[in-house]
């Protein structure tokens, strides 16, 4: 009988031995953090792009339902692009199952999912709640924005504290490129602002991971 | 016989891992051993009872990172370990116990 409270460890076997020991000696982390920075690169990337296309497109009085045509066909494409890239590349690949590709593809989907209900929602209250910069802000930034701060505090290892504290200043930053966008910068700088916003954590993130590599 | 601190899934698992990559931080082990905080934690600190691994926290430009480094005793002692695991996979072959 074994001592109380100490549970008694599970034999291992020869061929499970060898398996974790192939598996474990083919993890190669500077190769893996390369990747994950440049696949968050990519979606800092993209996210900018979609941002930028969204003001664009209205800018040059192209519906609504024509950018989301646009976001729903190319985005996920960047995004499962870059999940294939984490996938072929030998080093990524742990039990059997992209770890990576697999974060960003459900990533991909939750996100996918939450602007599509927001949507929805600033659709019924009116088209013109959509062409708001408070609509845009809400509907196109943050999901973006937060996403990529939990990248980056998975990615550093940041404390939960300071990952809030970055929040609280994210929040900020948010509202005060709101009130700029609003006002004395005007439409023609909104590309821009939402481009960065959109885009500039996790690409920030993944430039800051892959030199940590 | 096998090196009974070594030869445990979990165990194995992560000093594998740190023998391949030298360094990694506490959050990098986890998720590469896809196990939970709680987990990768009691066995690194039964790894670094036994003198194989060695923790300290390294400042990363943002925070102090829990990071793992594998030691020269636990190179050693893994080493010895697959030393042995080759042993007994040719006696398996040749059929002898």
């Amino acid at each position: 009988m074994g001592v109380l409270g100490e549970a008694a460890e599970p034999k291992l076997g020869l061929p499970d031995a060898l398996t974790t020991i192939e598996r474990a000696l083919a993890y190669d982390a500077p190769l893996r953090r390369r990747t994950e920075g440049l696949t968050w690169i990519l979606f800092g990337l993209a996210s900018a792009l979609v941002a930028t296309s969204y003001v664009s497109l209205t800018a040059a009085g192209v519906s609504w339902s024509a950018f989301y045509a646009l976001w729903l066909g190319v985005y996920p494409l960047i995004v499962l692009g870059g999940a294939l890239l984490a996938w072929r590349i030998p080093g990524v690949l742990h039990g059997g199952v992209a770890l990576e590709a697999r974060r960003i593809v459900t990533g991909a989907l939750v996100l996918a999912a939450v602007l599509f209900v927001q949507t929805e929602v600033a659709w019924w209250r009116g088209p013109s709640a959509l062409g708001s910069a408070f609509g845009t802000m809400s509907a196109v930034v943050v999901p973006w924005a937060f996403l990529g701060l939990v990248q980056w505090s998975r990615l550093s290892g940041l404390g939960r504290r300071l990952t809030w504290a970055v929040g609280g200043v994210m929040a900020v930053t948010a509202a005060a490129a709101l009130l700029w966008v609003e006002g004395p910068a005007g439409e023609a700088d909104d590309a821009f602002v939402f481009a960065l916003a959109a885009g500039g954590i996790p690409f920030l993130a993944g430039v800051w991971h892959s030199l940590r590599a | 016989m096998l090196d009974p601190v070594i030869h445990q899934q979990n165990r194995l698992q992560l000093l594998a891992v740190l023998y391949r990559n030298r360094v990694m931080s506490f959050t990098e082990l986890r998720d590469a051993c896809a196990l939970t905080s709680g987990n990768a934690g009691s066995h690194l600190e039964k790894l670094e009872q036994a003198g194989l691994v060695k923790g300290g926290r390294l400042f990363t430009g943002l925070s102090f990172e829990l990071h793992y480094r594998i030691t020269e005793v636990g190179a050693e002692r893994f080493r010895a370990y697959l030393e042995e695991i080759k042993r007994l996979v040719g006696a398996a072959e040749a059929g002898r116990p």
